[in-house]
């Protein structure tokens, strides 16, 4: 072990000459019983006081092992190093991951629905999931493609991307308007309005908004036109045009005019360089020349050049360090020494050239920064005199300045990692062909889009050691894949979509249950908003947008540029401000239409309720008297009563005379065939409180009604089961119409009846839908939500709510030219009630992780 | 208690727009149980000069210039302790000296934003390690609705859901109201939300008891629990409570917005950290031209945040940190900025105790390090070089947790604990010159 791992690899740089000089492990290179014994006894004194763990996961590139990847998990000399120190520390120390299990998979509806929300925001239909309840892996992965498919897949793409690369800081940076009303002449123009008779100047600053926003979009635009074009991935570097969208196909002068937002590829013939000694050619456009932008696909976009803006002592090292992090997959931060010392820092022999402690970074970082240098602080070409060069100014009037320099001549020259970059015009174009040729781009891609799919890094310290090992297999895999497909992006993204990390779910049993920790995360504020939007078809602009989008983990590219991805209390306002404002709107969205185009209430209407209340109108066959009987099954539970009403709710004559009905028996039979009351209506009416009404003319002898009058019983029920209502009555004429309703004082969750079991089965569809799980239409969550909907339409009518939907105090967001006495109508309460717990609904954890 | 009794109570009805000679203070409001002390972090981002702030140094004759102002201007003292006429930093020292533990000499050891900016926060350069702000509210907080409050992205080792400062945050004191100035029109009648509430406390509490093979999974549960089950009942006053804190005269900025937002939720029980970030101090160019704004913005955030805690009176039991990625180099570069510099300063702040007005550690007259004897605090070529993980484990004691399980599963693994927070001694400053 000693010879393998300690004399040929970690002593390059663990040694007292080394860049890892600072650190607690300094050994002695040679060979040799003293060597050995001495650089063992160091190795075991650091293993003793931090564990063997540490050793084991900085030899693999974790715990900010400033050296990187050393040993493969697979190497024999991994396994020297393994064995030794189990043998060390007597601890059984895993070696490479080697899977004894495969994980249970979730099933294809499932692995569909999460992919088909993360990449086109939309819910699959109950049909096309149905479709896939039984696809095989190959039909799964078709059905992820054909989701790329979608012209929504853009958005997905676009958001993805500047997670990483945070160019929509573009949008509100203000710098910008100065570099481009100096060099572009066509914004110019737009940006300095000139007063035809003051001839004073003002600054259109709502142009300059405008276009500030389509330069953060550029960057994100072509790589998602690279995509969705079926290019090679690698164009998004190596792309020699750019995209342009209404305003800035003008101002790149591309003769393209992109409409309704659209971006179009394009090259920028739009920048003007100096043609004099002055920086600005806003000074004298004529004496400028036109630029033929030497476009490196993102490289050269001002998004993301602006985002990691340059300065004179900075010199592109910040562009450099992002493109190694997002092009390479590789952290130079973390290279860095940690123990770094005064006297390298005073180093006056230009210590980031000369000094190792320095230049274990910035050998490789500033030849990279180098190939940035036509490019000034915010991302103009050339812009100094002349065009001949972007060097900061000081260095440009200091001694070391030589004329006809493009670069600065105490930095190391442009290029990358030991190759030199000869063109001067297109160096990044050139330092783009190189990254994507090499072995790192393609790991370094799925790294790149391992969070917009699963919400954390590929590749953390946070892992355990057989996670860490499965995930570089994995990676190992992905990007040999990405590779040999000729840079295929979509395969790519089926492919993680496809693998146990995103289809993975739990199971005790195995042990890989431990390793693939499953898909399901929580949704970004995007993911949430398009997510109710697909599945109800109304949009919280105010979620998706501001500051409820940052109140729930989003970000601004500004100020907050990292995702938060764990849930607290103000985040679950966050998530209930969104259910709130827009559950009202869902709400009446699904009833004003036919039931057949509603998304999620396919089974009820304004008056379905959870109990078998039902009315009834019926006709006299005859003039004269006629027997009805009406059955209705009910519970016994405290308080209740069922409540009858018997009226006529249409004249049919619109004669009083003709239309008048006499009700003269009535009688009520219990479930058990047991007559609770038998008598004429007149009596009954008289002799229990519990009847009620208002008969013709305020007299009972006999009972009688018309329209505007009516029989209202509130029966007490003190048995369970199926009670019948008997009524002996007369018409004066044929035809006459008799209304009666019959509905429980109080509703059971479980109600057997059929109105109830339709009920909850549609309480099922709802959270098959919102929460993706089965759950039927009998389980206990279903009741626990049925019960929620009898509570909130028990309120209603307790604070006496009104009639409509929108009752007075509350507010919905609901536009609609319609009368709110159509839209809003709800006489049963119920809409309020489904208002409620859809509120619900979208606040559960179901809803917000997915 | 009702707005208008509240305002009673805390004595400032029709003040509200007048600055007082002296903080009101807001005594008498309920608070959950919690009786510790309150940790707001302040992250100064991008390696702060502190020759020009609290380990000021003048220049040295023959070598490179350190500062400018040191041209012309003399070191400052305020009470104990030295600082560097820049900004407003006199006033700083002058109005708040008296709160201050200055910590110089302090060895962060890199140059790199990322991994200084961690072993300042951490207090370890190993990976996975939490913020102190995320340790102590883990610890402290649990059960809060707001425990930790952020502005940016922390490290908290997933032991803690931060909650992030937005510009909406008042909307969602209480998400059923409509508009946050109109108290009366709600999207849901209060009784209806009530049982929404009801029924997700079941189904959350039903969630939690079940087994779960994933550990993420698991983890996604239990956050989604403490954040259904979390102490809310704050929220209640949060809106009568902030809209009552006087600004003072203090600029309005995200800091003061932020202090403001995170006393409120500390005084109402609903947060007991806080770890906001100032940013701009990565002054590579024009140096000079750029700090006396940043000091000027670090006096203003201070100011107002004691200002605040005063009148809320919470004060007392308010600890704040106040840290840096690294320093600057005690020298100019060619563009008149200071690159990034490895030894830097933390400043420790909190009222009436016997702690406070001192300097412990040190620097040279060239900004490097001295050894410390951690026992005298006295200059020690035998003794040790502070580095963040020092001040960490003194943090730690100072707030209780240095002896939790949590700060043991993170220990910062050092051997040597300076006495810091001892008031009898501390470190001499004479080298260099005064």
């Amino acid at each position: 072990m000693h010879l393998e791992v300690i004399q040929n690899i970690c002593v390059g740089c663990h040694r007292a000459t080394g860049s890892a000089r600072a650190t607690h492990l300094v050994f002695t290179r040679g060979t040799g019983a003293e060597i050995e014994i001495q650089n063992l006894a160091i190795l075991n004194t650091f293993v003793l006081s931090e564990g063997p763990r540490v050793i084991l996961n900085k030899a693999r590139g974790l715990e900010n092992h400033g050296g990187g990847e050393q040993l493969v998990s697979t190497s024999s000399e991994y396994q020297l190093l393994v064995d030794y120190l189990a043998a060390l520390t007597g601890q059984a120390l895993t070696t490479a991951y080697q899977e004894l299990t495969a994980p249970p998979l979730e099933p294809p509806a499932s692995s569909l629905r999460r992919a088909s929300l993360y990449l086109t925001g939309k819910i699959p239909s109950r049909s096309l999931l149905a479709a896939m309840a039984n696809a095989d892996d190959d039909q799964l992965r078709r059905a992820i493609l054909d989701l790329m498919e979608e012209v929504d897949f853009k958005e997905f793409l676009k958001r993805g991307a500047n997670d990483q690369l945070l160019t929509r800081s573009a949008a509100a940076n203000r710098s910008l308007a100065d570099d481009f009303s100096n060099y572009y002449p066509v914004f110019n123009q737009r940006y300095i309005k000139v007063d035809p008779v003051t001839q004073a100047t003002s600054k259109d600053s709502a142009y300059a908004t405008e276009v500030f926003k389509e330069l953060a979009e550029e960057p994100l635009e072509l790589i998602a036109y690279v995509i969705q074009q079926n290019k090679p991935y690698s164009e998004i570097l190596t792309a020699p045009y750019t995209m342009v969208s209404a305003h800035t196909a003008q101002i790149y002068q591309t003769g393209l005019t992109p409409l309704n937002g659209a971006f179009l590829p394009a090259i920028n013939k739009g920048q003007a360089l100096s043609g004099s000694q002055d920086y600005e050619p806003s000074r004298n456009w004529a004496a400028s020349r036109q630029l033929i932008m030497p476009h490196a696909g993102v490289l050269t976009s001002t998004g993301f050049l602006q985002h990691y803006a340059s300065s004179a002592t900075n010199r592109n090292r910040a562009r450099a360090r992002w493109t190694y992090q997002h092009f390479l997959g590789v952290d130079i931060d973390k290279i860095a020494p940690n123990d770094i010392d005064a006297s390298t820092l005073r180093d006056p022999n230009n210590a980031v050239l000369n000094n190792s402690a320095c230049s274990v970074c910035h050998i490789n970082l500033d030849p990279v920064a180098g190939a940035f240098q036509n490019f000034g602080d915010l991302g103009l070409y050339r812009q100094r005199g002349f065009g001949l060069n972007a060097l900061s100014e000081g260095y440009l009037h200091s001694k070391a300045y030589k004329p006809e320099e493009i670069w600065y001549f105490d930095m190391r020259a442009p290029g990358f990692e030991g190759q030199t970059i000869t063109d001067q015009e297109d160096s990044l174009g050139k330092l783009a062909h190189i990254i994507v040729n090499d072995e790192r781009f393609a790991a370094a891609t799925v790294k790149f889009w391992w969070p917009a799919i699963f919400g954390e890094k590929m590749l953390d310290d946070s892992l355990t050691a057989e996670q860490y090992d499965a995930k570089l297999q994995t990676l190992n895999t992905l990007a040999q894949q990405f590779k040999e497909s000729g840079f295929n992006f979509k395969s790519l993204l089926a492919d993680i979509l496809m693998s146990r990390w995103f289809r993975g779910r739990g199971n005790e049993q195995s042990t890989a249950s431990a390793i693939y920790t499953g898909g399901k995360r929580l949704l970004t504020p995007e993911e949430l908003v398009n997510k109710t939007a697909s599945l109800t078809s109304v949009r919280d602009n105010a979620a998706a947008t501001g500051g409820l989008n940052l109140s729930f983990g989003g970000i601004d590219s500004v100020l907050a540029e990292k995702r938060q991805r764990s849930f607290g209390n103000f985040m679950l306002r966050a998530a209930e401000r969104h259910a709130l404002s827009t559950a009202c709107t869902i709400v009446a969205t699904e009833f004003n239409l036919a039931k057949a185009q509603r998304r999620l209430f396919t089974r009820v209407e304004r008056d379905s309720l959870p109990s078998n209340s039902y009315k009834n109108t019926n006709q006299f066959k005859v003039a004269g008297a006629e027997d009805f009987s009406w059955p209705i099954e009910i519970a016994a539970v405290a308080g209740q009563t069922l409540n009858v009403t018997i009226s006529q709710l249409a004249s049919v004559h619109n004669n009083t005379t003709q239309d008048t009905i006499t009700l003269n028996n009535l009688q009520i039979i219990k479930p058990d065939g047991e007559v609770f009351v038998s008598g004429t209506v007149s009596s009954l009416f008289i002799q229990y409180d519990w009847i009620n009404g208002s008969p013709i003319g305020g007299v009972v002898m006999p009972y009688k009604i018309r329209r505007g009058y009516d029989l209202k019983l509130a029966i007490p029920i003190d048995s369970s089961g199926t009670w019948t209502i008997k009524l002996n009555a007369s018409a004066a004429t044929q035809n006459n119409q008799l209304d009666i309703s019959l509905a429980p004082s109080v509703f059971v969750a479980n109600g057997s009846d059929n109105n109830s079991r339709e009920f909850r089965q549609q309480m099922a569809e709802l959270l098959e839908r919102t929460q993706g799980i089965d759950v039927g239409a009998e389980s206990t969550e279903v009741l626990a939500y049925t019960q929620l909907f009898i509570d909130l339409r028990q309120h209603a009518i307790a604070r006496n709510a009104g009639t409509r939907l929108n009752e007075s105090g509350t507010r919905c967001e609901y536009n609609t030219s319609l009368a709110g006495s159509v839209w809003a109508a709800d006489a049963d309460h119920s809409l309020k009630a489904w208002r409620g717990v859809l509120t619900a609904l979208m606040t559960q954890y179901h809803y917000l992780y997915e | 208690m009702h707005r208008r009794d509240f305002l009673k109570a805390a004595g400032i009805t029709g003040a509200a727009s007048l600055l007082p000679a002296a903080p009101l203070s807001v005594w008498g409001l309920p608070a959950n149980n919690f009786t510790g002390d309150f940790l707001f972090n302040i992250q100064i981002l991008g390696g702060w000069d502190v020759t020009s702030f609290c380990d000021p140094k003048i220049n040295i004759a023959g070598e490179k210039l350190i500062n400018t102002w040191a041209q012309t201007q003399p070191i400052q003292t305020s009470g104990n302790l030295r600082f560097a006429p820049i900004g407003d930093n006199g006033k700083l020292f002058q109005q708040h000296g008296a709160k201050m533990l200055v910590i110089n000499g302090v060895n962060i050891g890199t140059t790199s934003h990322t991994g200084g900016a961690y072993f300042t926060h951490t207090g370890s350069r190993r990976a996975g390690m939490p913020h102190l702000s995320a340790l102590y509210a883990f610890e402290k907080g649990q059960g809060m609705a707001m425990p930790l409050l952020i502005s940016n992205k922390i490290a908290t080792a997933s032991l803690v859901a931060p909650t992030t400062f937005s510009r909406n945050t008042e909307q969602l004191i209480n998400p059923n109201i409509w508009r946050p100035e109109s108290q009366t029109t709600t999207y849901l009648p209060p009784e209806d939300l009530h049982s929404v509430h009801a029924l997700r406390l079941h189904l959350a509490q039903k969630l939690k008891l079940g087994q779960y093979s994933l550990p993420k999974q698991q983890q996604q549960i239990d956050e989604y629990h403490a954040a259904v089950t979390a102490d809310t009942a704050g929220f209640n006053e949060f809106k009568n409570v902030f809209n009552n804190v006087n600004l003072g005269e203090f600029t309005k900025t995200a800091g003061t917005d932020a202090a403001q937002f995170a006393l409120t939720g500390f005084k109402l029980g609903l947060g007991i950290a806080a770890d906001i970030t100032l940013a701009g101090w990565d002054t590579h160019g024009n140096h000079d031209a750029a700090i006396p704004a940043l000091f000027n913005n670090l006096y203003n955030t201070l100011g107002a945040l004691w200002y605040f805690a005063e009148q809320l009176g919470i004060a007392d039991r308010l600890v704040v940190n106040i840290a840096s990625d690294f320093g600057r180099t005690p020298f100019y570069n060619s563009g008149m900025g200071k690159d990034h510099w490895i030894y830097g300063s933390q400043v420790i702040m909190k009222s009436q105790v016997n702690w406070t007005n001192r300097t412990v550690g040190a620097s040279d007259d060239g900004h490097v390090a001295v050894k410390i004897n951690p026992t005298t605090l006295q200059s020690d070529n035998t003794g040790m070089v502070i580095t963040p993980a020092h001040i960490h484990l003194g943090l730690r004691d100072l707030l209780g947790i240095a002896n939790s399980p949590s700060a043991a599963q993170f220990d910062l693994k050092v051997d040597k604990r300076p006495d810091f927070f001892n008031p009898n001694i501390h470190t001499s400053q004479s080298l260099g010159t005064s």
